[in-house]
């Protein structure tokens, strides 16, 4: 019990800190606590979360999908066939590691500033820590593993299904994992940019309309936005890797 | 030993040529250029003073939002592995900021300090805190205890215990922490510049996006992937060096 309350400290200080220095503060740019939060309840709670919020989250998930799809059928084909890995290694290399928010001009010429240059994007920058982590999962599988499914007559497919991917799995999820905190940050800088609808547009119109305090409160949503993105991945992640986490006793 | 080296060369160039030849039978829409103008432009544009003026700022960007990061996350995160009531204090709130991205603080920051170079630092510098926080705070952790032991038996004061016990094996993880904070904060610095339209590669890309000069896009394009590669080729350098005595290091020494 004191240890929950000893970590509850720290923001608790912050919120009471944040609401005295807010009460009173004459700038326009930092409007009371209390202004926020009813824009919060105006705006979030939950007038445009239909418009906004889902079609935010929609990208997100989508791109994230396709990464997932091509990282992990292109990290399974650059894993086992060498030749391939390393024909394609300088490409990979190079795609990897350009930064993401450069291609957000480039999609927007491509494709537009709606869904589709978003939903790009998202999914370019995911697929390469889904890809290398596959790459490498794949190639860790232990030898053993193998020759026990080939003596058992496995099909290739079935090798595929219930060897290859069950045992790679647990990396594969961690570099989801870390594609998810890219999409999530290609989300928001993509409706920055330019867009038409989002969390991250509306926080964009109340800067250009002056309207401070719900500029703080869209901030404050992307912020939890992040956290719940995240913890929602992390159970997610110990559900399926159930077995993996019972196996070897650890997290 | 010859086909290893070919093969990666000869792909990459058959991939270029690919482009080349869509491009310039008007397969791909005008807005991608083939790569022979994107390297024009890059070779006419090398001695440029304005796209090494902006390589300049990001750079600038880039390294003081580095140093700060490593600095303040390498403190916290010594602190919270060594001292638990600090950890339980802190705990709770780095959980919570953690996984929020700083491009979401940008608006409030741009409308509090106006586009500055401020701005891009000290939220750069907040990305690359939370990679160097956690690595710390495990390679504090993963102190070797009976290297500990032994130490404290032989009887080392405490400053000495953290230069020659606690040090070296946090190297390591430090070096990692190092490395991904780089790439982590490169990555920000450009992002920020980009959307603040704060003076840097990202603005530059910016302003060749909106008045379609599109090869010029294509080649600051190009040079961010470039310079991210150097960067990452320096610093693996630098870790091999720094920790060739280590174990995963060792068997490059023959």
């Amino acid at each position: 019990m004191t240890r929950i309350g000893l970590r509850l400290v720290v923001p608790v200080l912050l919120l009471v800190l944040w609401w005295t220095t807010s009460a009173g503060s004459a700038s326009p740019f930092y409007p009371p606590l209390s202004e926020v939060l009813a824009s919060f309840q105006e705006t979030w709670l939950f007038a445009r979360v239909g418009s906004d919020v889902v079609p935010s989250l929609g990208r997100l998930l989508a791109g994230l999908l396709i990464a997932c799809v091509v990282g992990i059928a292109a990290g399974v084909a650059l894993g086992r066939v060498r030749v391939l890995s390393l024909a394609m290694n300088p490409a990979v290399q190079f795609c990897r590691s350009m930064p993401g928010a450069a291609l957000i001009p480039v999609s927007v010429v491509l494709l537009g500033i709606g869904d589709g240059a978003k939903i790009g994007v998202i999914a370019f920058v995911c697929t390469f820590p889904v890809l290398l982590n596959t790459i490498d999962a794949v190639r860790g599988i232990d030898p053993q593993l193998e020759d026990v499914a080939r003596s058992y007559r496995l099909t290739r497919a079935q090798r595929l299904t219930s060897v290859l991917l069950p045992a790679a799995a647990p990396q594969i999820l961690a570099g989801i994992r870390t594609a998810l905190a890219m999409a999530f940050i290609m989300m928001v800088v993509t409706e920055l940019y330019a867009a038409t609808n989002g969390v991250g547009f509306v926080t964009v119109s109340a800067r250009n309309s002056f309207d401070v305090p719900q500029m703080w409160a869209s901030t404050v949503l992307l912020g939890l936005l992040g956290v719940a993105v995240s913890a929602l991945f992390l159970a997610l992640q110990r559900r399926v890797l159930r077995w993996h986490i019972g196996m070897t006793g650890r997290n | 030993m010859k086909p290893i080296i070919l093969l990666p060369v000869l792909t990459s160039a058959a991939l270029l040529a690919v482009w080349e030849a869509l491009s310039a039978s008007g397969t791909l829409p005008p807005e991608i250029p083939p790569i022979s103008e994107i390297g024009r432009w890059l070779v006419t544009n090398l001695d440029s003073a304005n796209l090494w003026t902006s390589i300049g700022q990001t750079l600038g960007h880039w390294a003081v939002a580095l140093l700060a990061g490593v600095a303040i996350g390498a403190v916290v995160g010594a602190a919270m592995a060594a001292i638990p009531i600090v950890n339980e204090l802190l705990l709770g709130t780095v959980e919570f900021f953690r996984p929020i991205p700083v491009v979401v603080y940008l608006p409030i920051m741009l409308l509090l300090l106006g586009a500055t170079s401020g701005v891009v630092v000290s939220l750069a510098a907040t990305a690359a805190l939370w990679p160097m926080l956690l690595q710390t705070f495990y390679g504090v952790r993963d102190v070797d205890p009976v290297a500990r032991d032994t130490a404290r038996v032989f009887g080392l004061t405490t400053p000495q215990r953290w230069i020659w016990v606690t040090a070296p094996s946090i190297l390591p993880y430090f070096s990692t922490g190092v490395r991904i904070a780089s790439t982590i904060t490169l990555l920000v610095a450009i992002a920020l510049e980009l959307i603040g339209a704060v003076p840097g590669l990202g603005n530059t890309l910016g302003t060749y996006a909106t008045n379609g000069v599109y090869e010029a896009m294509y080649g600051v394009v190009v040079l961010t992937g470039l310079l991210g590669v150097g960067l990452n080729a320096v610093f693996e350098r630098l870790e091999r060096r720094a920790l060739r005595w280590h174990a995963s290091h060792r068997h490059r020494m023959t």
